[in-house]
């Protein structure tokens, strides 16, 4: 079969003053259609810049090929083609939950009327009826992210890039957005590419963990996650899960360690990052 | 680590203060430069707009009594300012103080604001006659205001939990106004000098021209009733060097004393 | 259009109200008071200091030509001011645009802007005459530089990472303009709009001050120079209430669009 989205040798530096410091080095990973695929590496990896490429903000240095549906593209083709998370939720104040949600398509062209009225109907599965009307201010942090999400839905891509959507939540919250987003996606299958900090979050949510390296950040490692599906809370106590865990937790202790030294001996700023 | 902001080149905004003055400097230069050829080249007529030369001309024949001008408006600006920065910060403290104070008065303060005040001016000069207080004091109630305002809303935003730490340290209330909420409202009041350093200056100006002998005001008006456009763009020019020396004066001011808090 | 938590109960929304209105209420009945006593207890004579009710009866009396005074005030501040907002923000969308455009001309217009502007006066009026033109030509080069300023600072606000989320949406410049920079930038462009009432009233006044044909300033002048001083403090009042009901009115539209 053929990936959705092919990355191969991709590589991107920045000037930093004089110097011209690597973010990624000889990238190479492949998205199947319908996969939810969880990244981890230690901060300052060169995440941002590989999420950057990813959604056509940012070229890579020549020498790599970015391959959708394996024909080959240059990089701003990328723009608009994948449907994009960010961290932080960016709602825009001034719209309600309804319009926030929609904001996506809107500037695709979906005409307004239509769009909303989409959103009103896959309101309960975001667990958003009942605030359409709502301003962003009026909702807690665990609904803010989940009106971005549904932004992200509602953009109607195969890909989806989340970076961090829960890194701000709670642990409470947080397991719960998790277990419902496992909900949506199966309802919606699409094509997932999540980046966490968190290896529990990584192993719970994914068919695949990626483990990047310390800058200059490549895929160390790549681990299969066996655990069947639809997964329930307590299976992060299970005998395999805390397998997967301890072969994860070394790998990245391995490249915090690295990154922490670097970071130590010169502090060098992810342009990207910034 | 934030979101996915790509390495975009940093956005073209207002530079630093120094950069700034240079960057106005150079246009300064450009704008004299370009009046000068299109005031030749176009053969305006000088009684409608001189070229610069003309105008410098003019200022250097007449720079004894401009400035005594330059001298007379600043003195009464400079004089009007530290009492309404004065002024203004006592009245911040007892507002800050004494709640039921600010909530008869502060409505007005801040309603002060959004009229042109100056029009008293006409009432101060019948008051204070044609000399130097009047135009001082003119330029003391327009700096007033803002300096009040900014004083207590700086004081307010001083943490509760700060006041309490110094309290358990023993403070009292004098320590903790010198040591702490003055310092964290010092870059507001900051904020509201600056602006009542242009102020300072249109109050001493207008004042002069409700009745003075002496002052850039004064030169202004003359200029105008004697259609002596050279003259008046001396004026124009000299209001603009004094000022902007004394908005750069406060500007330095505030670098040296509130360091800590980037507001250039 | 905007549903934020609804007033408490009417009677508590009363009650909040009343406490802040009686403080300042106060205020105004002590310094009616002063005043009064001051005038009574220092025989002061009414080119001193008129009292409140000469002042309001001369108004009354002269409503005719107060009125016809501050409707010349009125339409040289408004027209200025409309103009000159509409301006400012069509040069800060030019400039936002076209940074090239910006970085030549910003310069030339701070430095212009770098001279209080009531000093431009007696040059307006030897170019311009004593008529409504020279009020309102000052008055548009102050109100634009106030708004396009601040719209400039707005519009350059809006957050880095929402631009680049609303590219990944395939957006365009135009749209993000649109839907983004100009909506973030309306709270900015506002304050600029409310200082600028203040710049438009004050060279209306000063202006007619230096020489006009009517208006409230021409009367503050005309009143002081004649030593009709009941008729300065009439033409002050009127100048203070006209500032007021611009300012609010400003105010009222800007909590209406910039709710949030």
């Amino acid at each position: 079969m053929t990936p959705k989205i092919r990355l191969q040798n991709i590589s991107k530096r920045f000037a930093v003053g004089s110097n011209v410091v690597p973010a990624v080095e000889n990238v190479n990973l492949s998205l199947n259609s319908g996969d939810f695929v969880t990244l981890v590496g230690p901060s300052g990896c060169g995440k941002s810049t590989l999420f950057n490429i990813l959604v056509g903000l940012l070229a890579p240095d020549s020498g790599g090929e970015l391959h959708i549906d394996g024909k080959l593209v240059a990089a701003d083709h990328l723009l608009g083609r994948v449907a994009f998370m960010p961290q932080r939720d960016m709602l825009m104040p001034w719209r309600t939950v309804l319009d926030n949600a929609i904001l996506a398509a809107e500037i695709d062209g979906v005409p307004r009327a239509a769009a909303r009225k989409r959103a009103l109907d896959s309101l309960d599965r975001f667990g958003l009826r009942g605030f359409e009307n709502h301003h962003p201010a009026q909702l807690s942090g665990g609904m803010r992210q989940r009106v971005a999400l549904m932004r992200t839905f509602m953009f109607d891509r195969d890909v989806m890039l989340l970076d961090e959507p829960f890194g701000a939540l709670d642990a409470l919250t947080r397991a719960m957005m998790q277990r419902w987003l496992l909900e949506v996606w199966e309802g919606a299958k699409r094509t997932v590419l999540f980046i966490t900090h968190d290896i529990d979050e990584a192993i719970f949510l994914g068919d695949r963990v990626l483990v990047m390296s310390a800058r200059p950040g490549h895929i160390k490692m790549e681990l299969p996650v066996p655990l069947p599906r639809p997964r329930a809370p307590d299976i992060i106590t299970s005998a395999p899960f805390v397998e997967l865990k301890r072969t994860l937790l070394a790998a990245v202790e391995d490249e915090s360690r690295k990154a922490f030294a670097a970071m130590n001996r010169e502090i060098l700023p992810d342009p990207a990052d910034a | 680590m934030s979101a996915p902001s790509a390495p975009v080149p940093a956005v073209p905004g207002v530079p630093g203060v120094a950069g700034n003055a240079a960057i106005q400097l150079i246009a300064l230069v450009v704008m004299l430069a370009a009046w000068e050829v299109a005031v030749r080249a176009l053969d305006v007529s000088p009684g409608k707009l001189p070229p610069p030369s003309a105008v410098f001309a003019t200022m250097w024949s007449g720079r004894v009594a401009l400035a005594g001008a330059v001298g007379t408006t600043l003195y009464e600006a400079l004089l009007g300012l530290a009492a309404g920065i004065v002024f203004g910060v006592l009245s911040g403290i007892s507002f800050s103080r004494f709640r039921l104070l600010e909530r008869m008065l502060l409505p007005y303060f801040v309603a002060s604001q959004a009229v042109p005040i100056i029009a008293f001016g006409a009432i101060i000069v019948m008051w204070f006659g044609n000399g130097v207080a009047s135009k001082a004091v003119i330029a003391t109630y327009l700096s007033f205001f803002p300096v009040a305002v900014n004083t207590l809303t700086g004081i307010r935003r001083v943490n509760p939990e700060e006041v309490g730490l110094l309290r358990t340290f023993g403070a009292g209330t004098m320590e903790i106004l010198w040591k702490l909420q003055l310092p964290t409202a010092l870059p507001s009041i900051f904020t509201a000098v600056r602006l009542a350093v242009g102020l300072a200056m249109v109050g001493a100006i207008v004042g002069e021209w409700f009745g003075a002998s002496q002052g850039l005001g004064v030169v202004l008006l003359t200029a105008m009733f004697d259609n002596h456009v050279e003259q008046l763009w001396a004026g124009i020019l000299l209001t603009g060097v004094t000022g902007t020396a004394l908005f750069a004066a406060v500007v330095l001011l505030q670098r040296k004393f509130v360091w800590w808090h980037a507001d250039g | 259009m905007s549903d934020m938590p609804a007033n408490k109960t009417g009677e508590g929304a009363w009650r909040r109200r009343y406490s802040l209105l009686w403080p300042p209420a106060l205020a105004a009945i002590l310094i009616l008071a002063a005043w009064e006593l001051s005038i009574w207890l220092f025989k002061l004579p009414n080119f001193v200091l008129p009292t409140p009710q000469e002042i309001l009866v001369a108004a009354i009396q002269d409503r005719g030509q107060v009125l016809h005074d501050t409707w010349a005030t009125l339409v040289e501040s408004l027209v200025g001011y409309v103009a000159g907002s509409v301006l400012g923000l069509g040069i800060a969308l030019l400039f936002v645009t076209f940074p090239r455009v910006e970085r030549a001309l910003l310069p030339a217009y701070v430095t212009i802007n770098s001279v209080p502007m009531v000093a431009y006066g007696p040059l307006a009026i030897i170019w311009l005459g004593i008529g409504a033109s020279s009020k309102i030509t000052l008055i548009i080069i102050a109100v634009s530089y106030s708004i396009l300023i601040n719209a400039l600072a707005g519009l350059r606000s809006c957050d880095p990472g929402a631009i680049s989320l609303l590219r990944t949406f395939g957006a365009s410049e135009r749209t993000i303009l649109l839907k983004l920079r100009l909506p973030a930038a309306m709270p900015a462009i506002f304050s600029g709009l409310r200082v600028a009432v203040v710049h438009a009233m004050i060279l209306a006044v000063v202006l007619e001050m230096l020489g006009a044909r009517e208006g409230l300033g021409w009367t503050v002048f005309k009143s002081t120079q004649m030593m009709d001083f009941v008729a300065a403090w009439v033409a002050v009042g009127a100048t203070v209430i006209v500032s007021l009901a611009i300012y609010s009115v400003v105010n009222w539209i800007g909590h209406k669009l910039v709710w949030w």
